[in-house]
């Protein structure tokens, strides 16, 4: 695999979802490429479409229409679990409300996607990923007993512990405080220089976005830049 | 004011309609009244039916007898309250067929005789006995005793003081025979008119009157009750005390309902508490906002508490309209009881059910309410995870207990409920325990390599409540399960089997003190296993503790028929079988005596009591040595007071034993008696094969109940995998997210249940072999050989049932892609 091969390239997408007053378009003709190593900013506003888009190239749901090839096979033609392979041990996750799982201690929320994956030591390498987050002292501690900076920063070595090729962010800072949430971002694009793992953000802070290579806008579902 | 807090409320529990959560608890709710009301009310039709029995074994619901004709009073009194009445006058007297003679009981009857059960008459000789109505004037059926006495066949004429009968038939059922077989003489029965008519009863006659009575059970006990305080010299026997072998049978089938409907009850409550959490906790959120809004808990209680009532009081009502059709079906497939259908059960089982349904549901939903309602609005602000609390914890067992008091109460039955109580508390703590050392085991070192047996071991502990709380409810559903589907069918076959086998169903009275020794060789040679002779007197309790004995100082109605009535003695250097020791020594020293238990009872006497008792001009004190548990049910021949030999030598008797035989040795026992014409054999055959239909009927009926049982425990395993549904779906989602094939997720889910019911399972068999354990040695008295397979079988269940139930209740869980559940967030 070259440098410079693209991790992500969706063509032409769009999804319609249908309401109780008639179908909505969630996304309209949407295309996005993103090669490794380089960090790509989703911004809009609220509502207009950022979190469909995210899941949509993750592989987390389908598009109506349209082409997404991860790592360069089409999702199109995989089922869900097909997409759950693809993702394995190569896709690192943030998301906006943390999304650890509760009844989890740290440490066992960030070896989760370890052992899934089937790595050595899961148990050392979560370890690891959390004192690198500075969070060696709440390895069993669990998510309510977190503040929401924390949870976070657990989601983070979560997501980065398996050493992903592509890391996906929904307003990661979105729900933290500025100074926390200026630690996360820098985290982030720690995570991106020194792995090379491609970054995916959906923010909505301008300064943020300016510091990934690419952004998209959108507005109501379409690109406006 | 008022109506618009009411038509917000009205409003509120409008909306909670449209909540799934809501429904599956009022479906438990119906499922817990349904289950209570249809096992109460089929208990009841089996009581009634029983009831119905014994008054044929003494002709009426009730007997007014005395030695003197029974005062006109208590006769119009019967009439008013609406009961009806027939009147027997019972007098010996010899009868002449030429030149042979026999004396008889003589029973003079009216038309309508026997007010309950029936007259089996046989028309002429070798015919079959038909029902047949009393005889008609100048007419006498004889039982087969008294004919074979006087050697005369059916239909030719006998001599009756100075008037001659008609033999029009051989007595061969007579309702109240069967009863108190140990004081029959040859019978005779003849219409009562002919008794004043033909003089038959002369002023000096040793006469005994009964007045039979029947009617509703309740205008029954009305009367009993208003004239029982004026009896002088005159006794009332209830047909439900009557007879003590079917009393004791009816006392097991009640005590045998009772802990069904427990068994049934529990499971539906646990559902109840588990739909309820479910319920609430999908509501947290809504609650943690109305408060951040600033209404108060007392509030939200109430609103929450109007929702749940408005619904429950309908799911109740439905529940008992359930619960009467399910009584119908376990009575159709029990057929009919004695050839005569079932009665009809009454109100009583309704009350009960709404009594019981309200107190499962408040005691089952109150902890989760109260705890919703307190909800605190910081839920908003952070993710938090709600987990039972010590409340909780507590307020379950505590709601346990007070249902199965309340049942306990409501079915009348002590000792089976207490052990089926400690049973399944034992057993839910000792499972609870286990499990708790086994999940903190499990979180330190993870067994195994593979990502699938950790991760489902990790499941188990991570979800420590919800693991106690399956475990636990599959635990007492299988045992409940296991122990009315497999050990009490088993226990009930094999008592009846060993009722059948070798309970004796002929007693031989008056036997001559020297005739033992060679009717008991007889006996052996017919094949008939050897009898047991018992001495045999009959005497009068004159005092206890030196102090006359009278009915104001034994006020107690049953110590009555022993106080007023002769009383049967019996002595003997062994102690009988079918007896056992409770309290005392047998034989210590001096004149000693031997009391069975429900004397002490119902004297209160204790060892070193006195008893004096006159027998002719004797009288004789003794000294209580020892208490006895007799096994009345044994049918056997027992005896209230049984002395020590050299108390009471010299006193005069005849003899008793009770045998088994076959129809053949039937047979050839009768031509052998004939050289004993002294002898009276007494046929218990028709009793037992009544209270076999009993058992029989209550075996049948389990059927049913079983899958009562089967039906409520797979309610509690959907319950309580439900409580958990909103959680697994979030994070399988979140798995998936990760990379988790919906495989590795199935195959992690399905170790997981497995390995909880499959524990749970195997505990619930442990329960069921204990209790049938305990069960066979303090209820049945068999004995029974630990079924230990229910072990395994109990593990395979209960790995089956929650697999299927998983299946039921969590196939959905991974349908969803994963973006639409983490948008939706957790729950
Ligand atoms: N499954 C769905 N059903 C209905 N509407 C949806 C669905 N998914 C997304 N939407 C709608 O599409 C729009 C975009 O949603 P989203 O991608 O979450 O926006 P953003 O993340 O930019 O705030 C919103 O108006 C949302 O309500
Ligand atoms: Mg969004």
């Amino acid at each position: 695999m070259s440098a410079t091969e693209t991790v992500v390239v969706a063509e032409h997408i769009s999804k319609r979802v249908a309401t109780a007053v008639g179908e909505l378009r969630v996304l309209d003709e949407i295309d996005v490429q993103l090669a490794a190593g380089q960090s790509l900013a989703i911004i809009g506003e609220s509502g207009s479409g950022k979190t469909t888009l995210l899941s949509l190239l993750a592989g987390l749901e389908q598009p109506t229409s349209g082409q997404i090839r991860l790592f360069g096979s089409p999702l199109s033609g995989l089922d869900e679990d097909g997409r759950a392979a693809l993702r394995l041990g190569r896709v690192g996750f943030v998301f906006q409300a943390f999304h650890l799982l509760p009844s989890f201690t740290a440490l066992e929320n960030v070896a989760a996607p370890l052992e899934l994956a089937g790595l050595d030591n899961p148990l050392e390498r979560a370890r690891v990923a959390l004192e690198r987050v500075g969070l060696g002292q709440r390895l069993t501690h669990l998510p309510r007993q977190l503040s929401g900076g924390e949870q976070q920063r657990v989601a983070l070595a979560r997501a980065f512990a398996i050493g992903p090729r592509l890391l996906f962010a929904d307003e990661p800072t979105g729900n933290l405080d500025q100074r926390t949430g200026e630690r996360v971002a820098e985290l982030l694009f720690e995570i991106n220089r020194s792995y090379g793992t491609s970054l995916v953000l959906v923010t909505h802070d301008p300064r943020l976005a300016a510091r990934c290579q690419h952004q998209i806008h959108l507005e109501a579902g379409r690109r406006v830049a | 004011m008022m109506s618009a807090i009411l038509s917000t409320l009205l409003r509120h529990a409008r909306r909670e309609w449209r909540a799934a959560e809501l429904k599956p608890v009022l479906a438990a709710l119906l499922v817990a009244v349904a289950a209570a009301t249809g096992v109460l009310a089929f208990s009841e039709r089996i009581e009634r039916a029983l009831a119905l029995r014994s008054g044929e074994l003494i002709g009426g619901d009730a007997v007014l007898s005395s030695r003197q004709p029974l005062p006109r009073p208590l006769l119009d009194e019967a009439l008013a309250a609406g009961l009806r009445t027939s009147s027997v006058t019972a007098f010996p007297t010899v009868l002449f067929a030429g030149e042979t003679s026999v004396l008889v009981e003589i029973k003079a009857v009216a038309a309508d005789y026997p007010l309950r059960g029936r007259l089996l008459v046989a028309p002429a000789d070798g015919a079959p006995a038909a029902q047949a109505a009393a005889p008609a004037e100048g007419e006498v059926y004889l039982d087969g005793r008294a004919l074979a006495a006087l050697a005369v066949p059916v239909g030719s004429e006998i001599e009756i003081g100075n008037a001659m009968l008609r033999i029009a038939g051989l007595l061969v059922e007579d309702p109240e025979g069967a009863g108190s077989f140990l004081t029959l003489a040859p019978r005779a029965l003849v219409r009562e008119t002919d008794v004043a008519r033909l003089g038959l009863l002369g002023p000096a006659s040793r006469a005994f009157h009964r007045l039979l009575l029947a009617g509703p059970g309740a205008a029954v006990e009305r009367y009993a009750e208003s004239v029982r305080p004026r009896l002088q010299g005159q006794r009332l026997t209830l047909a439900r005390d009557a007879e003590q072998q079917l009393a004791r049978v009816a006392q097991q089938a009640r005590a045998f309902f009772g802990l069904a409907a427990l068994a049934v009850l529990w499971l539906a409550a646990l559902a109840i508490a588990l739909t309820a959490r479910r319920y609430t906790d999908g509501r947290r959120e809504v609650v943690a906002q109305l408060r951040c809004f600033g209404l108060s808990r007392r509030r939200i209680l109430l609103q929450l508490g109007a929702t749940l009532g408005l619904y429950g009081l309908p799911a109740i009502i439905l529940g008992i309209v359930a619960g009467y059709g399910l009584q119908a079906l376990i009575a159709l497939g029990v057929g009919a009881l004695f050839q005569e259908a079932l009665p009809w059960p009454g109100a009583t089982p309704a009350l009960l059910g709404v009594l019981v349904g309200m107190l499962a549901y408040l005691s089952f939903t109150l902890p989760a309410l109260s705890r919703l309602a307190a909800t605190s609005p910081s839920t908003l602000l952070r993710q938090t995870e709600d987990r039972l609390g010590p409340r909780e914890w507590l307020a379950y067992p505590l709601a346990l207990g007070v249902l199965t008091i309340a049942v306990w109460l409501l079915t009348g039955e002590g000792e089976l409920g207490l052990i089926a109580l400690a049973g399944m508390s034992l057993l839910a703590a000792t499972l609870a325990g286990l499990l708790w050392l086994l999940l903190r085991l499990v979180r330190r070192h993870l067994p195994g390599r593979s990502f699938v047996v950790r991760q489902a071991f990790r499941q188990f502990a991570a979800r420590p409540a919800t693991t106690l709380l399956s475990a636990v409810s599959l635990a007492l559903a299988l045992a409940a399960v296991l122990l009315l589907g497999v050990v009490a069918g088993d226990l009930v076959r094999q008592w009846r089997s060993g009722l059948s086998a070798d309970t004796p169903n002929r007693f031989l009275l008056n036997i001559q003190p020297e005739q033992v020794d060679l009717l008991r060789a007889q006996l052996r040679a017919l094949g008939i296993a050897t009898p047991r002779f018992y001495p045999f007197a009959v005497g009068r309790l004159i005092a206890v503790n030196g102090t006359p004995a009278t009915e104001e100082r034994f006020p107690d109605p049953r110590a009555q028929r022993f106080l007023d009535g002769d009383l049967n003695l019996s002595w003997s250097r062994e102690l009988p079988e079918a007896n056992r020791l409770v309290a005392g020594q047998w034989w210590d020293e001096g004149p000693e005596v031997s009391i069975a238990e429900t004397w002490a009872q119902i004297f209160g006497l204790a060892v070193g009591d006195h008893l004096t008792v006159r027998v002719g001009e004797r009288e004789i004190e003794a000294r209580i040595a020892s208490v006895r548990k007799v096994d009345w049910d044994s049918f056997r021949v027992n005896f209230f007071l049984l002395f020590e030999p050299e108390t009471v030598a010299g006193l005069e008797s005849t003899w008793v034993t009770s045998v088994r035989t076959d129809a053949g040795q039937a047979r050839r026992l009768g031509p052998l008696l004939r050289a004993y014409p002294n002898v009276t054999p007494i046929d218990v055959d028709a009793l037992l094969a009544r209270i076999l239909g009993v058992v029989d009927a209550v075996v049948r009926s389990l059927n049913t109940i079983f899958w009562c049982a089967l039906i409520a425990a797979v309610c509690v395993l959907l319950a309580a995998l439900a409580v958990g549904v909103g959680a697994r779906r979030f994070e399988s989602a979140l798995w998936r997210s990760l990379g988790a094939s919906r495989r590795t997720l199935r195959r992690t889910l399905w170790l997981e249940l497995g390995a909880v019911g499959g524990l749970g399972g195997g505990f619930g068999g442990l329960a069921a072999l204990a209790t049938g354990v305990a069960l066979a040695g303090r209820v049945f008295h068999i004995e029974y050989s630990t079924p230990w397979w229910l072990l395994p079988v109990g593990a395979a269940l209960g790995a089956t049932l929650s697999l299927l139930a998983g299946w039921v209740a969590l196939h959905g869980v991974d349908a969803t892609p994963p973006a639409n559940t983490l948008r939706a967030g957790a729950g």
